[in-house]
């Protein structure tokens, strides 16, 4: 599949799995997704357009909701209902801020494959374009949502005087990373979750689960450590990655730079499957679907 | 000039790909598309499909292919073993009963599902009208949507600002440009889905059953632009049930039953056969359109019937204004006394109903209105200016029958469909009656108080 039209272009649709040359197949894959930038980023405009053309609010529904949890917790913490607080240097709801942000980015992402094939479900079934490009378009989407939170997060930083050091540039990295955990775990699961039902209605439960067992509001040095509730916190992959992205932003002294490095590493390495996996997959999802 | 006239002209000018289709005889175009082998299996059993779709993913991603000729349970043959071979400027009908697989093979050669067993080849870009406004999104108005869709289809953001007015000016829905396309009628989108899938200049069209949709004039325009794009190296392929609207644009068919091939070829023969199969009553529908091909003789021929208006050949008619019909003939031999019977046949409205007749509206016999024609050899024109046209609104072809001093039949030929519309209403009538309203006073009669 190419975007490259001419008289001289030859497709073949064959029997054979395209996976019998996995080179040929990752670079065709690379390819496409070059070529189909462009109209990633018209799929994204038209979805951004079209979501806030029907709302009074508009923007505004990006930052309400880490808004509300945040006063929530703070109101629960003060109240002595939780026994949370975070380190030493920064209130507690700007960390809280900080992390339930970081967490609902890190989620957005992994649910934005299966939103995105689910919603483009009339395009997929009746036209044949690389469909890797609702991927990227999903990832543009995300993209304009998480600028709208960081500038929320920025806002609430310089209200409580917290100014983050020169580290700060590394942020995007560390956002990169947790973005594409996050897509990565997404592509894995589209698939299976546009055939099965389960998927969808099981990611909120599995959500809310995988988010108390990662330091979204808690500091990971706070754990009673070799308990088996800490091992499973510093197992999980997202941990690494989002409590590094948190202290980049907040100028809290850095940890876990190795383990999130190798988190990445492992990311990129699953993420290059996971594409090939996405490209054989989906021909026999959308037959499924439709017939 | 009508205004339809000015946009055909340059929608004809913008689909020509600039193909140079002068063959030589004999010699034959690249081959656009191959399907061999082709065999695709699917399952009645929904819960068992996507069992079998979660097996089928996972064998293939640890790349160990099971061996795919053969069924599971609950499956079935949606096509099995089709092959042939489809040329440039060739237009394909693809004829079937419903469940006989024309649609999964529209699927499958326009990429979006694999084959289970066998292979397809396509040659150029391919734009599928599997049905129209694919990707339109409702909320978004016409313009912002003919950008996405046309994206969608393969062009750049700069080839849709160079097609950007071509599209507009086909669809003919300008006025409804900024309007969200959740507020257009069906045949609305239709007209905006059509002109997007043309305009991406495709080297291949599918097209299936969306010409239905969409009122007369423009599917008359939509059938014509077909015609056009074919002659500039364009192929296509259809699906439609009506046999009358396959043969006006398509001079290949396939016929497939129960996902087997059961006849390919020339257009007439296999869509003859598919009638014959699906009604007994087939034969006299192959008789009619017969009847419509053209007949020449030795010493005449009929080159062309043709309606004029405002000077100029057209298929459009405007009722009410004047028209003429033109015959042009080419003489071979001198022919003495040649008359004329013309006939004027209403189309049904519905190509869908393959049972519904034409009907004859008018007929003139030129030797009965003391008209006959001393021919030398050469060429001539035999105009019949109509003041005006009085047809009411709808589709009509002409038939002209030439006979000689013995009343033999020289020649035959029939006009192409052309579509009248009617500037004034004329509801509820039969035909157009040219009139005027006037008020007269009447004079005053002495006498009377």
């Amino acid at each position: 599949m190419s975007l490259k039209s001419g008289h001289s272009e030859v497709r073949v649709y064959e029997a054979q799995s395209a996976l019998r040359e996995p080179l040929q197949l990752l670079r065709s894959i690379f390819r496409d997704l070059f070529a189909s930038r462009q109209l990633a980023l018209t799929l994204a405009v038209r979805d951004v357009k079209a979501q806030y053309r029907q709302s009074i609010l508009g923007l505004a529904w990006m930052v309400l909701p880490p808004l509300f949890f945040t006063v929530g917790m703070t109101v629960l913490q003060r109240n002595n209902v939780v026994s949370l607080k975070g380190p030493e240097g920064i209130p507690f709801p700007a960390y809280v801020l900080v992390g339930s942000s970081l967490w609902q980015m890190f989620m957005s992402a992994l649910n934005g494959p299966i939103t995105a094939l689910i919603s483009g479900k009339g395009i997929l079934t009746r036209v044949n374009f690389p469909r890797e490009t609702l991927l990227v378009a999903e990832l543009y989407k995300i993209l304009f949502n998480v600028g709208v939170q960081l500038v929320l997060i920025l806002l609430t930083l310089l209200w409580f005087r917290i100014i983050p050091g020169t580290t700060i540039f590394l942020f995007p990295f560390a956002l990169a990373a947790l973005l594409l955990l996050g897509t990565m775990f997404g592509i894995f699961l589209a698939p299976i979750a546009l055939l099965y039902k389960d998927v969808s209605n099981a990611l909120p439960i599995v959500g809310y689960v995988w988010m108390l067992l990662t330091p979204v509001l808690m500091s990971i040095n706070d754990l009673a450590p070799g308990g088996l509730y800490a091992t499973v916190v510093r197992f999980n992959p997202v941990t690494p990655v989002l409590v590094i992205a948190r202290d980049l932003l907040t100028g809290l002294p850095i940890t876990h730079q190795y383990s999130s490095l190798a988190v990445l590493g492992c990311t990129l390495v699953g993420l290059t499957i996971a594409l090939l996996y996405f490209r054989v997959a989906m021909p026999m999802v959308i037959e499924r679907w439709s017939s | 000039m009508s205004r339809i006239e000015i946009i055909e002209e340059s929608s004809a000018e913008a689909l020509g790909a600039g193909v140079d289709l002068d063959l030589k005889p004999g010699e034959e175009s690249e081959v656009l598309m191959e399907v061999e082998g082709l065999s695709k299996r699917f399952c009645r059993d929904l819960k068992k499909s996507l069992l079998y779709g979660v097996v089928d993913i996972a064998r293939e991603t640890v790349g160990r292919e099971p061996r795919k000729d053969w069924l599971r349970k609950s499956e079935f043959w949606a096509l099995r073993d089709v092959s042939f071979k489809v040329r440039r400027g060739e237009s394909v009908g693809l004829v079937g009963k419903n469940g006989s697989g024309k649609t999964t093979l529209m699927r499958i050669l326009s990429g979006l599902i694999k084959p289970t067993v066998g292979r397809v080849m396509t040659k150029g870009r391919v734009a599928p009208l599997l049905a129209l406004g694919a990707g339109f999104n409702p909320i978004l108005t016409g313009r912002e949507n003919i950008y996405v869709n046309m994206a969608v289809l393969g062009l750049t953001r700069a080839e849709i600002d160079e097609r950007f007015d071509e599209v507009v000016k086909f669809s003919e829905i300008e006025y409804a440009l900024d309007a969200p396309v959740q507020n257009y009628s069906s045949g609305m989108t239709a007209r905006l889905g059509f002109s997007c899938a043309i305009h991406t200049r495709p080297d291949i069209l599918l097209i299936d059953e969306v010409l239905a949709v969409g009122d007369l004039q423009f599917r008359q325009k939509c059938m014509r632009t077909l015609n056009e794009m074919r002659a500039t190296g364009t192929t296509f392929i259809i699906v439609n049930h009506a046999a009358t609207l396959l043969l006006q644009v398509c001079n290949k068919a396939v016929y497939i039953e129960t996902g087997k091939l059961l006849a390919t070829g020339e257009a007439e023969e296999v869509i003859d056969q598919y009638e014959t199969d699906l009604f007994k009553g087939g034969a006299e529908l192959q008789k009619s359109r017969k009847a419509s091909k053209p007949v020449a003789s030795e010493e005449f021929e009929l080159d062309a019937v043709e309606f004029e208006q405002d000077s100029l050949t057209t298929r459009d008619l405007r009722t009410g204004r004047v028209a003429a019909l033109r015959l042009d003939c080419k003489v071979n031999i001198k022919c003495p006394r040649v008359h004329f019977i013309i006939k004027w046949l209403r189309l049904p409205s519905q190509e869908f109903m393959t049972g519904m007749e034409e009907t004859l509206v008018a007929q003139f016999s030129s030797n009965v209105e003391k008209a006959e024609f001393w021919m030398e050899p050469g060429s001539h024109t035999i105009r019949l200016p109509l003041e005006p046209l009085v047809l009411a609104p709808g589709s009509y072809q002409v038939s002209v029958d030439a006979f000689d001093i013995d009343d033999k039949l020289i020649a035959s030929r029939r006009s192409p469909a052309v579509t009248s519309l009617a500037e004034i209403p004329c509801r509820h009538s039969a035909f157009y009656q040219p009139h005027t309203w006037q008020l007269e006073a009447k004079p005053h009669q002495a006498g009377m108080h």
